[in-house]
């Protein structure tokens, strides 16, 4: 029996059982597989590795040992049960009308995204060949950011650890913003709603259980304000920008927290929780930008340019 | 044609059955292209594995049904595959992403199509703009649509640009050769008359754009070739810093980066001094050039920013 026959079997046995099958199980069933028992155990392993690979969510469960042929189980033993519930390897579809589906093949060969390939389509039917102009850039991977979208939607909390500490997030929205993906929800770990860059989280991430949490409203970051992604006390600052980078500064902040002047220049309200992400933001206006509130990120400001100017002298 | 693996084989089958059930009769040929799959494995695994797939006691009731006349393909019963896989997580993003990106971008053509099958991705897989909020940039409609339009009649543009590296508004002629995304933001790139070479101007910072009849004095660059745009407009200049400071080059078009004892060692094209400076400005005092010339004087734009804080 050819792998592909096998695999095929293998999954349409694991969809159709309404409980799950042990190894053993499936080995009968299934037929094709070496009459070696290590070798039977490599290849199945094998094959579940395969359509785990390929995104089939398999189900794992402990049942009683019945035992086998070969085999008399031990009295209270239990082995692994594989199923793939229909719901879980199936989604809605989504019924995208063919002009509609062409139109999301024809975006995703003028944007670039890294990592999606055609099987998202074969998944949605498959679309015909289109030729476009070709655009440069791209979107980053979605991949770590794939699983906080299972997150949000499923209320999963998330575990992972963001500037070397352990934060449990109750995530709510997901963002891309600027070229990278965010994270955003109510973090647990200090009680607070909070942002995160998704490429700066350290080591992998695990989800909880489902329907975990009503999700909070999350800080609205249409546009990501690093000033504010901190854990430090928060500190008010104003900041008066010339009217050449009036533009420039009203890109980043909200309507509400602009004060315009007559002569085209404008003052800005933040709120600081990370010091030096507000001086990096302050500094990209160069002499156009000046904090005039509060006193304290002023000098702090006049020490980092005498530091600057000194180095350089 | 060459060789595909089982797994690669399975992911075009199980998606290839549901659709092909669908449709009730289609061509071999039709199947081959929609799903990628070279025919002749196409045709044999049709014909060699898929018939003899089912469930114990694998009687013909419990086998799927392939039914191959000439060039046509009818399959039933194959309700353990009756539906596609579920879209992953993250592919369910790449496609929003890609598709927000192209709405944002080619809002000039019938977005009609794209805008729906979005709003459909959406709705079937339980996100909405709420929880799932994607942004390229507010770039201007009319703005777009003009230089879009007149990128592809090669026609000049007046645009109102607001400069950031030079931190001052200004009137030019540019001809729109390209549009490229970067960092989450559209540009246009293109020879500008003020200038007198190519420039690359992002699009939400032009303010104002007014077609001409002018046609394009140069030829548009060829970058397929190389499939991305070289931001040289300025000469290279290397670059040490600490490296926590890293995220100053984000979204920088660099030459190249690499990472050496804690510092991040970076080459760049210096588009203006003004520019130059900010860097050095944000990469603060351990940053140092290592190469380059025409490099600004950081210590006295230091002070020129320090003189704001004198009261």
């Amino acid at each position: 029996m050819s792998k592909l026959e096998r695999l095929l079997k293998l999954l349409a046995v694991l969809l159709d059982t309404s409980t799950p099958l042990s190894a053993d199980d499936l080995r009968q069933r299934i037929g094709g597989y070496p009459d070696n028992t290590a070798s039977f155990r490599r290849a199945f392993e094998r094959d579940k590795d395969d359509l785990r690979s390929m995104g089939v969510a398999i189900s794992v469960e402990r049942i009683a040992d019945t035992g086998n042929l070969d085999r008399v189980a031990d009295a209270g033993a239990t082995v692994d049960a594989y199923i793939v519930h229909r719901d879980d390897y199936a989604g809605q579809d989504p019924g995208l009308e063919p002009d509609e589906l062409a139109a999301l093949h024809l975006a995703a060969a003028l944007v670039r995204v890294e990592k999606l390939g055609e099987d998202a389509f074969w998944k949605l039917g498959g679309a015909e060949r289109t030729e476009t102009d070709q655009v440069g850039g791209s979107v980053p991977a979605a991949d770590v950011a794939g699983q906080f979208y299972t997150a949000v939607v499923e209320r999963r909390p998330a575990t992972f650890t963001y500037s070397d500490v352990e934060r449990v997030l109750e995530a709510s929205r997901i963002s891309f913003v600027n070229g990278h993906w965010y994270i955003s929800g109510f973090d647990q770990t200090r009680s607070a709603t909070r942002v995160f860059r998704i490429d700066r989280i350290q080591g992998d991430i695990s989800l909880g259980a489902a329907g975990s949490y009503e999700p909070k409203p999350a800080p609205g970051p249409e546009i990501i304000r690093t000033w504010e992604l901190g854990d430090e006390e928060p500190i008010d600052a104003v900041v008066k920008i010339d009217p050449t980078a009036a533009l420039w500064a009203s890109v980043n902040l909200r309507e509400d927290e602009i004060d315009r002047h007559p002569d085209g220049s404008v003052s800005v309200r933040m709120q600081v929780r990370n010091r030096g992400s507000f001086r990096d933001w302050v500094l990209t206006f160069v002499d156009a930008a000046e904090i005039i509130t509060p006193e304290e990120l002023r000098s702090e400001m006049v020490e980092w340019l005498d530091a600057v100017s000194g180095a350089h002298a | 044609m060459s060789r595909i693996s089982a797994a690669d084989r399975m992911a075009r089958l199980i998606a290839a059955i549901p659709w092909i059930a669908a449709q009730g009769g289609v061509s071999i040929t039709e199947i081959a292209e929609r799903f990628d799959y070279p025919q002749n494995v196409l045709l044999e695994d049709l014909e060699n594995v898929l018939l003899f797939v089912g469930v114990p006691p694998y009687t013909p009731d419990t086998l799927i049904d392939v039914i191959i006349d000439d060039d046509m393909v009818w399959i039933h019963y194959a309700d353990w595959f009756a539906r596609p896989m579920r879209l992953s997580g993250s592919e369910i993003l790449s496609l929003l992403a890609a598709g927000e990106a192209a709405l944002a971008f080619d809002k000039a053509e019938d977005a009609g199509a794209l805008a729906r099958g979005l709003a459909k991705l959406r709705l079937s897989t339980g996100s909405t703009e709420e929880t799932v909020d994607v942004s390229f940039g507010s770039v201007a409609t009319p703005t777009l649509v003009r230089l879009r339009e007149a990128s592809k009649a090669k026609r000049c543009v007046d645009i109102t640009y607001q400069s950031y590296s030079s931190n001052e508004r200004s009137e030019r002629r540019i001809e729109p050769a390209r549009f490229f995304l970067e960092a989450g933001r559209w540009y246009v790139a293109g020879y500008c008359h003020l200038a007198d070479e190519e420039r690359i101007f992002r699009l939400d910072r032009i303010e104002a754009a007014t077609c001409t009849d002018a046609e394009f004095t140069k030829p548009v660059p060829d970058v397929a070739a190389s499939g991305t745009f070289e931001l040289n407009d300025g000469p290279e200049i290397t670059i040490s810093a600490p490296v926590e400071f890293s995220h100053v080059f984000e979204g920088v078009p660099v030459h190249d980066i690499k990472t050496t004892d804690g510092n991040i060692v970076v080459s760049l094209s210096a588009t203006s001094q003004r520019w130059v400076e900010q860097l050095f400005l944000r990469l603060g005092p351990e940053a140092r050039v290592l190469r380059g010339e025409s490099v600004p004087d950081i210590a006295a734009a230091a002070q020129r920013v320090r003189g704001r804080y004198v009261r």
